[in-house]
């Protein structure tokens, strides 16, 4: 299956997701790469925001596409893959930062936030959010910012975190209480 | 909380990423990938019985013959002989030759059939190298890279000036703000930007053959290819498209044989497009998919060199990229872009 633009002129023959998967299972390192570069950046940024820093970015990129890689003949529907990709990667993370007793979550990112908002008021309750964040466990933060930020819908967050749709919502409605009561105690 | 917070959010966790860290983490996916296959291999060799071994022996001693014609694409020997003036002379397996004046150092840092990388760090070298259209002779001294086909021509490196003289044919000279072609008989003197590229060229020992597993790794204190890949990053980021090709050109004549060098390679191509350094650009293009021809980027690198072949105004190198493209990937993504500039 091949997409086609509309326009001769454009003229770029761009093969789906599905064909460049079945070339990367028979070996082409070029389809894999295709593949990389159609996903790495908007998974980078779901990396970026669950661990909310980038000082192991590149390493759980890394890790994920090698995994991915490595297990994508066990892909069974090739529109999944991105979602296939958050698996691994948050899969990844997860056994990164699980072990650790403190890592900043906003490290790094309170050092860009200043540009971006020139209101104090609002700086101020950005901030705060931040700062209740940061408090918040792993288990329930990943859920709550795949669901928030990244927009995904219950069952695709349950199948990235592997875990029940119950166990979701209970989670997401967990974290949402907690910043709640953060951001009134703050 | 509202939904103007989490907007906000949403907008201040937007990921540092660009294109230059997409091919970083390619290159250490891809070299992952190929370590991973290695260790299946040798798990494989492992089982393998006493029949294989012999076998194997057998294509080591054919693959050993054949390399011994300098037909195989590793590296060949070279040979180190001492002047009676007190300089040295180095003859390279390809015919070509570097005579060193006194007190004259240089490495060879690379040398396959298809090029011939010689980092230059003091003193006066004439190198004289034979003509052969399919190989690539590089040498880099402070700042400063030449590249020829096959020519005479000499470099002499002093502590604040890098002077380039051609005895015979044409030589380019890059000096990482400009591209300039030499004729015979001219010269060029460049000021040494030692400070930044001089360390990086600075040979870790006298002249002597390269090995095969030559390392790469630097010494203690010079800058990392890591932090000089980084450094470029940044200038790319800020727009200071000048200093990113400085950084990216220092980090490939410091580590010619790092497994990123492609990368670097693709990246410098489209810091030189950006500065409308179209030939330059083409060029790196070239080096990039010519440095690693099955790799990742090679394709794309092929696509990119073509177009900037054309926007140099060389359609002849334009269309011998896009038919070398049409030839490999018939049905690559850039396959109709290539039709066309294969056409013009």
């Amino acid at each position: 299956m091949v997409a086609r633009p509309s326009s001769p002129s454009m003229a770029a023959v761009v093969p789906d997701d599905g064909v460049l998967i079945a070339q990367a299972i028979a070996g082409d390192d070029r389809a894999f790469s295709s593949l990389y570069k159609r996903h790495a950046r908007y998974l980078a940024g779901v990396v970026y925001r669950l661990a909310g820093n980038d000082s192991e970015l590149e390493d759980v990129l890394q890790e994920a596409f090698c995994d991915a890689a490595a297990s994508l003949s066990s892909l069974r529907d090739p529109a999944g893959l991105r979602a296939w990709l958050v698996r691994i990667a948050v899969r990844r993370l997860h056994a990164r930062f699980r072990g650790r007793r403190r890592w900043r979550w906003l490290l790094g990112a309170t050092e860009r936030l200043a540009p971006t908002i020139s209101d104090p008021r609002a700086r101020q309750r950005v901030d705060q959010l931040y700062e209740v964040l940061d408090t918040i466990p792993l288990d329930l933060r990943t859920p709550w910012i795949l669901h928030v930020i990244e927009g995904q819908t219950l069952p695709e967050v349950a199948d990235a975190c592997g875990i029940s749709l119950a166990t979701v919502k209970r989670r997401i409605a967990d974290a949402e209480a907690r910043i709640r009561r953060g951001l009134h105690a703050a | 909380m509202l939904p103007d917070d989490i907007a906000q959010l949403r907008k201040d966790l937007e990921p540092p990423w660009n294109d230059l860290r997409e091919q970083r983490v390619l290159g250490r996916i891809q070299e992952a990938r190929r370590a991973g296959r290695r260790r299946r291999a040798m798990r494989l060799a492992a089982a393998a019985s006493s029949v294989v071994v012999a076998v194997a022996a057998c294509m080591a001693l054919l693959l050993a013959r054949g390399g011994s014609r300098g037909g195989s694409g590793h590296l060949v020997a070279t040979s180190s002989v001492p002047r009676q003036d007190g300089g040295q002379r180095i003859a390279l397996a390809d015919g070509s030759q570097a005579l060193l004046v006194r007190d004259a150092q240089i490495r060879v840092s690379e040398q396959t059939p298809e090029r011939v990388h010689i980092a230059q760090g003091t003193g006066e070298v004439r190198y004289d190298v034979r003509p052969d259209p399919a190989r690539e002779f590089v040498v880099t001294a402070p700042g400063v890279m030449v590249r020829v086909r096959g020519t005479i021509f000499a470099v002499a490196v002093t502590a604040d000036r890098v002077e380039v003289r051609v005895e015979r044919g044409r030589v380019e000279v890059d000096d990482g703000t400009r591209m300039r072609e030499l004729a015979a008989g001219e010269s060029l003197g460049i000021p040494s930007r030692g400070a930044r590229v001089g360390d990086e060229a600075r040979p870790e020992a006298p002249a002597e053959a390269p090995t095969p597993a030559a390392a790469v790794a630097p010494p203690a204190g010079r800058p990392t290819f890591e932090r000089m890949l980084a450094e470029a990053d940044q200038a790319r980021a800020e727009g200071r498209q000048d200093d990113a090709a400085r950084a990216l050109t220092s980090a490939l004549a410091a580590f010619p044989r790092d497994a990123r060098v492609p990368g670097a390679l693709f990246s410098l191509g489209k810091v030189e497009r950006a500065r409308q350094r179209f030939e330059a650009s083409a060029m790196a293009f070239d080096r990039c998919w010519r440095s690693a021809p099955n790799g990742p980027l090679a394709q794309d690198a092929l696509a990119e060199g073509a177009g900037s072949w054309a926007r140099a105004g060389r359609s002849d190198a334009a269309k011998a990229d896009a038919a070398r493209y049409l030839e490999r990937w018939p049905d690559g993504i850039e396959s109709v872009r290539m039709q066309a500039l294969s056409v013009r």
